[in-house]
């Protein structure tokens, strides 16, 4: 067998960008807790506007009181955290409207949240949202694009 | 696209050197001109004895004469009066052809070699096996890709690399490597890692699917990579790497660094080492000491014990290289997966529960004290400290302290002189010591933690076996509260704990490491500086209430996303 | 033809370090040289025969030399063999 993946189990996901914006790696967050994978791996993308709509298919795990974060799981089984901003936990929710309930199933495009650009980027460290998987363990392998001629800017493709 | 087993991060681009070794095909084939055949496998023997002359001369300048000894055994075997005879004999006798003749003399030897119980000669079979296949390709006119002078720069593709591969390969040229087999704590995985070379193994097949001169990139920490990518894939791989780059620099910036949480905290980073050779690494990456010095690698790979002497050389130079930074030295940790054939130690049913480590230097004190007089003799030379291994009683670390102080009085005796403020401690990696850290940390001066094994040790899981390595979990509430038992009885007695098992290195585990207390993390070199960094963001308070929470969640996952939660939101 | 019976005293027995040093020495002489060791010959000119012999501390075996310098040979190849090569 080669090193060539292509099992009959095992799943991939396409995931979009959901955010409009300036695309970049991980490792370039502002903040240790992202940058140094501690949470996961994945992108993260300086808005240009303030709205976050579904990059993948599944349902909402979680969103936070805050409304500034927001877990989703696809249909795949794929772990997503779309964070928005650093330390954003300090505007307490302020100028954040959220459409969706935990429990929620939403399909690419829906939109997720709406927040305040100027607000966030006059009182946060920083608008640089992170779009992390949480469950990497569950991967089998993680690939990420930021060529303007891809769809998609992470693939992931899962165990089993 | 081809996937396999990030064993060294990094990003590499270049072009693929496939390093492979031919199936020979040999056929008995008849020959006329006897002569012809003589006079070629002459020519062969010449060839490749220039050859290895070559190797070994590269090999003696920039490894040292220990290393470049294996081809003077090689060139040896190449001169051996029975090799020829009996090849000649064969010509004649059998009128084959030479390849033929010395393929059937070698396996003859070769055969004698791996029957023997000797399990050092057993290894003896590999070298006969390396220079015959080194004769044979000469002698049939096959090129031997040499990797210890490259002309360009490569990416190699290999079925597996070998200790001498890696120690003779052309550093300079060499931008990555792809291996068949192994895993992530496989030799040649951790060889890249020293080196600092973006490392993929464990691609099944990799050496049939690259052909030399394919255009590869890969990246060494996801695990996989392209072969002749297209232009967008390609695109990508060269911002990976600018940014992997850019990273490193940046965190360059931190090597001098103390290594300090945002309210002012200070932990000590230090690296685990085998070999002398390994410091280098230590100074660049600005380790602040050696938590870990693995002394039984001067032990392995020979065929008799080290002497004092050369004990006393390996402690003193990493000591000097080290100057005031802190030395940990761990006494002769062998047994298990560590064999040491002049040894003769016997075969254990339970290798991992048996006559191992500190248990074979108490019953076999003469070892034990050759290591602790040169310990002693290099302890003047800087800030060394001592580890026993394998603790699971007071008895035993008792028993150990009066031979250490007995090898002291000899030395008093002597009028050899040694430090007289030599710490001495001792690793946690057994549960029981865990258990009874109040009453052990009256007898020494230290802890550290081995979390490898302590993982295993008290969940009872063996971490290579895939049916359950699933359970060898770090976050399991068990660990982390033996972890927090040990560190409370050792501050209150006023005393410090370090942690030198892959725990203490991982980002993930930094932040509640932190938070319960632990004052030295000891890791390979390349994690320090990250390490640095992320504990320059954390605040120790916030990180002590949160390891006070987590340590009341019942499972692992729920422990992995408090944790999360808490740093995030 | 002179010959002797000699008794390995290493602590290793015979591996490659001690085994290179008895094959240099014996490549000194002109003397066919061989260690008999139940009934097979080895030659101690060859590396590969003395590995072969796998021997152990305490082993017994006879030490025969033939040719111009055999007595001279035996006295040298016999006591390096008797001694402890480690050192």
């Amino acid at each position: 067998m080669l090193g060539l993946f292509k099992q009959s189990k095992s799943k991939e996901l396409l995931i979009e960008a959901p955010i409009k914006g300036r695309l970049m790696d991980i490792s370039e967050v502002p903040d240790v807790v992202f940058s140094q994978k501690m949470v996961g791996d994945g992108m993260a993308i300086e808005p240009s506007e303030g709205r976050v709509t579904a990059p993948i298919e599944g349902i909402v795990l979680q969103v936070l009181d805050s409304k500034h974060a927001i877990a989703l799981k696809s249909n795949e089984g794929v772990e997503l955290l779309i964070h928005i901003g650093i330390d954003t936990v300090d505007l307490k929710g302020e100028g954040f409207e959220v459409f969706i309930n935990v429990g929620d199933k939403v399909k690419v495009g829906d939109l997720l949240i709406l927040f305040d650009l100027e607000k966030v980027k006059d009182k946060a460290k920083s608008t640089i949202t992170p779009i992390v998987i949480t469950n990497m363990e569950e991967l089998a392998d993680l690939e990420k694009s930021a060529h303007p001629q891809n769809q998609w800017i992470m693939r992931a493709v899962t165990e089993r | 696209m081809f996937r396999g087993i990030g064993a060294s991060p990094g990003v590499a681009i270049g072009r693929a050197l496939v390093y492979k070794e031919e199936e020979l095909k040999l056929e008995k084939i008849m020959v006329d001109d006897i002569e012809a055949e003589a006079v070629s496998f002459h020519n062969a023997l010449e060839l490749s004895k220039v050859q290895l002359l070559e190797i070994k001369e590269e090999a003696m300048t920039r490894l040292g004469q220990d290393k470049a000894a294996i081809f003077e055994a090689h060139i040896m075997i190449l001169e051996d009066p029975e090799l020829i005879s009996q090849v000649e004999e064969k010509l004649k006798k059998e009128q084959v052809s030479a390849a033929y003749a010395v393929k059937e003399v070698l396996y003859s030897f070769i055969s004698i070699f791996e029957a023997m119980e000797d399990a050092y000669m057993k290894e003896r079979a590999a070298d006969i096996k390396d220079v015959g296949g080194r004769l044979l390709k000469n002698l049939l006119g096959q090129p031997i890709v040499d990797i210890s002078s490259l002309s360009n720069e490569v990416i190699l593709i290999a079925h597996d690399l070998t200790p001498s591969d890696t120690a003779t390969m052309d550093l300079e040229k060499v931008l990555g490597f792809i291996t068949n087999i192994g895993g992530r704590t496989s030799h040649t995985a951790i060889m890249a890692r020293t080196l600092e070379i973006p490392a993929i193994v464990g691609v099944e097949g990799i050496t049939e699917t690259i052909k030399t001169g394919d255009y590869i990139v890969f990246d060494g920490e996801a695990g996989h990579g392209y072969i002749n990518p297209n232009k967008v894939t390609l695109y990508d791989y060269e911002k990976k790497q600018q940014r992997y780059l850019e990273a490193k620099k940046e965190l360059i910036t931190l090597r001098d660094s103390q290594t300090i949480t945002k309210d002012g905290r200070r932990v000590e980073l230090a690296c685990n080492i085998g070999t002398p050779k390994d410091v280098k690494g230590v100074i660049e990456n600005g380790g602040e000491g050696i938590g870990l010095y693995r002394t039984e690698f001067l032990y392995m790979n020979r065929s008799s014990m080290p002497s004092e002497e050369e004990q006393f050389e390996a402690y003193k130079e990493v000591l000097e290289r080290l100057e005031n930074k802190p030395v940990i030295l761990r006494t002769l940790d062998i047994g298990g997966d560590k064999e040491l054939p002049y040894l003769n130690l016997p075969k254990e049913m339970n290798p991992f529960l048996g006559y191992r480590a500190i248990r074979i230097c108490l019953a076999e004190p003469e070892i034990f004290k050759v290591q602790l007089r040169a310990l002693l003799r290099a302890s003047l030379y800087g800030n060394l400290k001592i580890m026993y291994p394998m603790i699971s009683s007071v008895e035993e670390v008792r028993e150990a302290n009066g031979i250490l102080a007995e090898v002291k009085q000899q030395l008093d005796k002597e009028g050899i002189a040694y430090s007289k403020e030599i710490e001495v401690g001792i690793m946690i990696e057994i549960p029981s010591a865990a258990v009874i850290g109040d009453l052990l940390i009256k007898e020494v001066d230290f802890f550290s933690i081995g979390t490898n094994d302590l993982i295993q040790y008290s969940t009872a899981v063996d971490r290579i076996n895939e049916k359950i390595s699933h359970l060898y979990e770090p976050h399991n509430p068990a660990i982390l509260r033996l972890i927090k038992m040990v560190i409370d009885h050792a501050h209150r007695a006023g005393k410090w704990v370090g942690m030198c098992g892959e725990m203490a290195g991982d980002p993930k585990l930094i932040p509640i490491l932190i938070g319960l207390g632990l004052d030295e993390f000891s890791m390979s070199a390349g994690a320090v500086l990250a390490a640095r960094k992320i504990i320059g963001e954390l605040s120790y308070d916030k990180m002590k209430h949160i390891a006070e929470e987590a340590l009341n969640l019942p499972t692992a996952e729920e422990i992995k996303a408090y944790i999360m939660q808490a740093l995030t939101y | 033809m002179h010959q002797r019976h000699i008794v390995i005293k290493n602590e290793t027995g015979i591996h490659a370090r001690p085994a290179s040093l008895i094959v240099k020495e014996a490549q000194r002489f002109k003397a066919d040289i061989v260690l008999i060791k139940n009934e097979n010959e080895y030659n101690c000119k060859s590396i590969m025969s003395i590995l072969s012999t796998s021997s152990k501390k305490g082993e017994e075996m006879l030490l025969k030399a033939t040719g111009e310098d055999a007595e001279a040979a035996i006295e040298a190849i016999g006591n390096l063999l008797e001694s402890n090569l480690d050192a």
